[in-house]
């Protein structure tokens, strides 16, 4: 009783260690109810059952992955989005550039000075390299998206445990 | 991090941050609802896991800290024991309790105690963390947690003995 005693009052001091909790526990598991440690074991006993309380609903986990799964879809999206983007601004400034400096007839042709021509070559070139570079970086994102599309179908692995479980419970397991 | 090590890490967890949930914001549905945010915020953050010496303790902060949010913005407050809500509490020493009733009791006393009280005693008592892990969860010094430990274990206790006497003498 004496170490009950003692182990109580470090514990109520906030001052015992894990080990001294877990022996306070013991003792108090074996005291008697009627005795004047009932409060003690009564609280130690509600502890106790609190620890293995696990009354979260079942499908958690499957609502955590399949808001998971759509934030994965939400990126995806974005990146196709951006894909789609880039490629159009390819386009029109193609467009632009073909607009401004293409020589569209053989009369202007005629009037264009030397420096001119040196001027629209020089934007021809840097518009052909930029637009090279948009391709390449396209060529990246594809590569990306196709990764993206990879991990989404690995994902949906994780369903077949659930189909499963569903199984299981249908054979009544 | 990808889904399947998540999976392995964060979702063995959920019990536990459930728990500390319930026992923040006292009701089931909002707890796990706050469960599913602080998962949904743990998947966003799953890269940045290494930085964490545990991913239990990151994860409990979490779940702290969204329930606190959660009450803030609520405008609940629990810093007063409340009285009404301890009717019909009564045990008699000489008939054989029913424990399930005694637990429900302490459980609102617990409860009824200020946040970081319940948050230490659900910690230490229950869940079993050092008491360096809840110092750095409620950002706190090793001293004071074991302060509030006190305090709120000396509370529940107090409630408990000058319920029975009440009714031991009244019966």
């Amino acid at each position: 009783m004496k170490k009950i005693d003692e182990l109580l009052e470090k514990y109520f001091k906030g001052e015992s260690s894990m080990e001294e909790e877990q022996i306070l526990m013991n003792l108090l598991a074996e005291a008697n109810s009627s005795d004047k440690y009932i409060n003690e074991k009564i609280m130690f006993e509600y502890f106790n059952s609190e620890k293995s309380r696990n009354d979260i609903s079942d499908d958690f986990d499957e609502k955590i992955l399949k808001a998971i799964n759509s934030n994965n879809t939400i990126r995806v999206d974005f990146r196709r989005k951006l894909h789609r983007i880039i490629n159009i601004a390819a386009v029109i400034a193609m467009i632009i550039g073909i607009y401004f400096f293409f020589p569209y007839n053989n009369e202007q042709s005629a009037q264009i000075s030397q420096e001119d021509y040196k001027g629209y070559v020089e934007t021809y070139n840097a518009l052909a390299k930029a637009s090279k570079y948009i391709n390449q970086v396209n060529q990246n994102l594809a590569k990306l998206e196709v990764i993206d599309e990879s991990l989404e179908q690995l994902d949906k692995m994780s369903y077949v445990e659930y189909y499963n479980n569903y199984v299981y419970e249908f054979l009544g397991e | 991090m990808e889904i399947i090590e998540f999976k392995e890490k964060a979702l063995p967890l959920k019990n536990k941050l459930f728990r500390i949930a319930r026992r923040l914001l006292n009701s089931y549905e909002e707890a796990e609802d706050a469960l599913q945010e602080v998962y949904l915020k743990l998947w966003e953050k799953r890269d940045s896991f290494s930085e964490y010496k545990s991913i239990e303790a990151f994860a409990v902060t979490m779940i702290k800290n969204q329930c606190i949010d959660f009450l803030r913005k609520k405008s609940r407050t629990f810093s007063e024991i409340d009285e009404e809500s301890m009717s019909g509490f009564s045990i008699n020493p000489e008939k054989n309790f029913d424990n399930r009733e005694m637990f429900e009791k302490i459980n609102n006393i617990i409860n009824q105690l200020p946040e970081n009280q319940k948050l230490a005693m659900q910690m230490r008592d229950i869940e079993g963390f050092e008491i360096k892990e809840i110092a750095d969860i409620l950002q706190t010094s090793i001293g004071n947690v074991r302060v509030i430990l006190s305090r709120a274990r000396t509370e529940v206790r107090n409630i408990l003995i000058n319920k029975y006497k009440f009714n031991y003498e009244k019966n």
